[in-house]
């Protein structure tokens, strides 16, 4: 057992499952694969403190998680179809520029940029810095924006902010009720635009919102919140971090595969580069 | 088939050194906001604009838009639709609205023509200072009015 590499199964029961065969199968598989590798067995203590962190339309699945000796992986057993309004909706290319999510502290819990800028003589310890500079500035323009549209929205609508629009690019942002803020900044698309002035104002908005949505409940919360290793408040920035002695023992987010699905997330929505 | 929804809420102008200059409900679902508010809100969007072009990945060049003034927040959707013009003056012209309202631009550069018609063209109007030229209200209320019954009488 030592050595040999375990690929773990990440098992999702929801209440639609539950009425099919196949789900309790899947399920009786899990629990033989659990006890021929006998390693160790996160409880349902754990995925208690971790159902607070979950968001709403997750409310009755529970996840079985188990690590191997040679790290955490997860792959998933079940996926959630895609609605087909987000192929439909955007006929031509937009490019993603960067995704950055935030805590609601304003730490960045993780950020990834897509486009290189310009030549940059600075070091990358500079870069790192810059970075970091930027990342601080889009949270405080995201908490500011936010209460500015509370002051301005009436009394019957519900204060949001979806996205912000410069002449360089766009920012799109989703809010759980948690705090975590995912910002995605992409360019400007005149062909998105034109479809959100018309009556389908509904499907430019909601289709990035719920792209990001989907990145949250399906990717983030899977992938992330639902790792063992995971403690709230305590991860490590995975960018431009030196490794520093204070960091070990604390998650990190590459032991997880939250890039690697996120890439392929945004990769498969057609409005990706 | 549904009618244009027009919902104009507030119009706010903001000078180029980030106080206001004008503030004014233009519908009946406008909240209250009292004038020590406008003021705080004026100069936060006036940073905020900003600040919104220095913390995007990419600039464009000389950090100007293709009408020649600074880059900035254009447009902001959410539980409201927000629309901003910058002037090369720097002077902003903010416009928000309920969501489904259209022709927000339009709208918007109506209300900077009758601006350079109403209060620069008053001999009496200070640059940057709060303007309290009738005319240019009262043009205000005519092109909201004129705006909200097309609105209605078009069906798409």
């Amino acid at each position: 057992m030592p050595g040999c590499h375990i690929t773990v199964m990440l098992l999702e029961l929801e209440s639609l499952w539950n009425l099919t065969g196949t789900s309790h199968w899947i399920f009786q598989v899990g629990w033989q694969v659990r006890r021929r590798v006998g390693s160790c067995f996160v409880s349902s203590q754990r995925s208690s403190e971790l159902d607070e962190e979950t968001t709403d339309n997750i409310s009755s699945s529970s996840a079985l998680i188990f690590p191997t000796l040679a790290g955490v992986q997860f792959v998933r057993a079940t996926s959630h179809p895609l609605p087909q309004s987000h192929k439909q909706s955007f006929t031509t290319k937009m490019t993603v520029h960067a995704l950055h999510i935030f805590d609601r502290k304003g730490k960045t819990l993780f950020t990834k940029r897509y486009s290189q800028p310009g030549s940059n003589q600075t070091t990358p310890a500079q870069d790192a810095e810059q970075l970091a500079e930027q990342r601080k500035l889009i949270f405080g323009m995201l908490f500011s924006l936010r209460e500015l549209m509370g002051a301005l929205t009436p009394e019957g609508e519900i204060p949001a902010l979806h996205s912000v629009k410069t002449g360089a690019c766009t920012l799109h942002c989703y809010e759980t009720i948690s705090g975590i803020r995912i910002a995605l900044y992409t360019n400007n698309n005149p062909t998105m635009n034109a479809i959100g002035s018309r009556a389908g104002v509904e499907n430019a908005r909601t289709s990035f919102q719920a792209a990001l949505k989907h990145i949250y409940s399906e990717i983030w919360v899977e992938c992330v919140v639902r790792s063992p290793l995971y403690r709230p408040g305590d991860i490590r920035v995975n960018e431009g971090e030196s490794n520093n002695d204070g960091d070990i023992g604390r998650f990190d987010i590459r032991s997880t595969n939250f890039e690697q699905k996120l890439d392929a997330f945004l990769q498969s929505m057609p409005w990706f580069r | 088939m549904l009618p244009h929804i027009m919902g104009f809420l507030h119009l706010f102008i903001v000078n180029k050194s980030g106080g206001l200059i004008l503030h004014r409900p233009l519908g009946p679902s406008a909240p209250s906001i009292g004038t020590n508010e406008w003021l705080r809100i004026g100069s936060t969007f006036h940073s905020l604009h900003a600040i919104a072009a220095e913390a995007g990945p990419v600039r464009l060049p000389g950090n100007k838009n293709s009408y020649g003034a600074d880059d900035g927040i254009e447009d902001i959707q959410g539980g409201i639709l927000l629309k901003c013009l910058q002037t090369r003056t720097g002077i902003k012209f903010v416009l928000t609205a309920e969501p489904g309202t259209t022709d927000l631009e339009v709208v918007l550069r109506e209300i900077y023509v009758l601006y350079s018609d109403c209060a620069l063209k008053d001999p009496f109007y200070e640059l940057e200072m709060p303007i309290r030229c009738e005319l240019f209200t009262n043009a205000v209320e005519n092109l909201i009015e004129r705006v909200n019954s097309e609105g209605a009488g078009k069906v798409r």
